[in-house]
């Protein structure tokens, strides 16, 4: 069998593909349940929505400024902390014999984690882009340009305002 | 040539020792079963050879390889299935098979050609695009072996494959298993059901308390218990006789109780003739209504070699 033969340099192709085959089975998953993608994607579509008209025309900004500026950053990063799936599924997975029949295969034993990171990484950006998309659509305008040098908080924010 | 070959196999979780000693040898393209109570330490026997845990004592190889040292090279000569049906609900039986496939390094158009290949061969075709939770837990069980069988293991591990189905599904995954052993792969199935293992294993092992406390094929075990005396006295006042006359045949008295009329007893096989034992009653004066002189069941087996789980649990 060509597993046998493994030469050296192409146990990371190996790693790869078997990391990339658990991030298929994810994603997979994830088209089978339609729910999951309509939250997953239409969740911050409609925070954007709700913070930027509801409550964005109620609140004034101490200083000026647009609120939608300081909005949309805070909601890429709610976002972020809520990717959360990938935690839920490993647990799951474990529980019910799945992990023990992975780790019975000849895979690589970083490929499931790896595969939990890309499936993650790839719905986690599809539901960026969106809420990218839709901030630009509210009026939303990112000022920092690529390259400029990275301030610790909270000198940071400021550079966010128009 | 030894397909599973365990000598000496330990494992304790904290101070719960899982095996204490397990010796196992399982010739290839045979089919052995390990048969146990709750707890003797059957799935471990399994998770260490399957690679999934490491023995602290003792070693083992799987078709020749050490599963402590080459780990890798068992697993890509094994299957298995585990107590849970490992499938993935979310999935179709295709999709599932699909990414095994992948992961058994096929490549996409070969990955799909088994998948489809394994669903036609064991009856799944059907519901082969229907989401595995709307499947029957039998089919789910079966496709859980299936998926053990990308790429043909040589060497097979299924831990408990029948246990909670109905007697139809059980009789489908016997088929299968059937099947496999006759193209020649080595399987090592748990169960606690002993027709199971006198049906499908030429080879049992009987597991107690972490060590392997009988081993040989279903018929080799039973004659170890030789036979069974079974008789029922018309007169329960009869039975202190009866139990006088086969007492001269065996060691040891027989097993009776006060007030019953009926009488069990083992003695060595070919001591006794069924028409020599009834002389003998009828010698003695005994009015015996039923007398049976037969091979013991492997459930006598099992009981005569195992300890009870409740009994164990009240001495720890």
């Amino acid at each position: 069998m060509s597993a046998t033969l493994v030469r050296p340099g192409r146990g990371l192709w190996r790693a790869l593909g078997d990391g990339l085959a658990a991030a298929e089975r994810l994603l997979t998953k994830l088209r089978h349940d339609p729910a999951a993608i309509t939250l997953t994607l239409g969740a911050p579509v409609v925070l954007v929505v709700i913070f930027g008209y509801i409550f964005g025309s109620a609140i004034s900004v101490p200083g000026g400024g647009n609120y939608r500026a300081y909005l949309v950053p805070g909601l890429f990063v709610t976002i972020a902390a809520n990717i959360t799936p990938s935690m839920v599924s490993t647990a799951r997975d474990s529980t019910r014999g799945v992990v023990d029949r992975f780790r019975s295969l000849p895979i690589t034993r970083a490929a499931v984690p790896f595969g939990q990171a890309a499936a993650s990484a790839v719905y986690g950006l599809a539901s960026f882009l969106l809420m990218a998309l839709c901030g630009l659509a509210v009026g939303w305008r990112p000022t920092a340009a690529p390259g400029t040098p990275w301030r610790p908080w909270p000198c940071s924010w400021p550079s966010s305002s128009p | 040539m030894i397909a599973i070959e365990a000598t000496g196999l330990g494992k304790s979780f904290g101070k719960v020792t899982a095996l204490a000693g397990l010796d196992l040898n399982v010739p290839q393209g045979r089919v052995c079963a390990l048969l146990g109570p709750n707890g003797a330490g059957k799935t471990t026997a399994v998770r260490i050879l399957a690679t999934l845990t490491r023995p602290d004592a003792g070693t083992a190889r799987v078709a020749g390889h050490d599963v402590a040292r080459q780990p890798r090279r068992v697993r890509e000569v094994i299957g298995l299935a585990g107590q849970h049906a490992a499938v993935d609900d979310d999935l179709t039986g295709r999709e599932n098979l699909f990414i095994l496939g992948l992961m058994h390094h096929l490549g996409r158009p070969s990955a799909g050609a088994r998948a489809s290949a394994l669903l036609e061969q064991f009856g799944l075709a059907e519901a082969a695009d229907r989401l595995v939770k709307t499947w029957s837990g039998g089919m789910r069980r079966r496709l859980d072996v299936v998926a053990s069988l990308i790429v043909a293991p040589q060497v097979l591990f299924l831990d408990e494959p029948t246990t909670g189905l109905d007697p139809h599904s059980r009789a489908e995954i016997w088929a299968a298993i059937r099947a496999l052993a006759a193209d020649g792969t080595t399987i090592l199935l748990t169960t606690q059901y002993l027709d199971e293992a006198d049906h499908l294993s030429d080879q049992i092992a009987i597991v107690d308390e972490g060590r392997a406390v009988a081993q040989g094929s279903p018929d080799e075990l039973k004659d170890t218990l030789g036979s069974r005396v079974d008789i029922v006295v018309a007169d329960a006042a009869d039975l202190p006789a009866a139990a006088a006359v086969v007492h001269r045949i065996t060691s040891h008295p027989p097993r009776t109780e006060a007030g019953e009329r009926r009488l069990i007893a083992s003695v060595a096989a070919g001591a006794l003739t069924l028409p020599e034992l009834v002389r003998r009653l009828d010698a003695a004066g005994v009015a015996a209504e039923d007398v049976s002189l037969r091979r013991p069941t492997l459930d006598e087996v099992f009981l005569d070699r195992t300890s009870d789980p409740r009994d164990t649990q009240a001495a720890a």
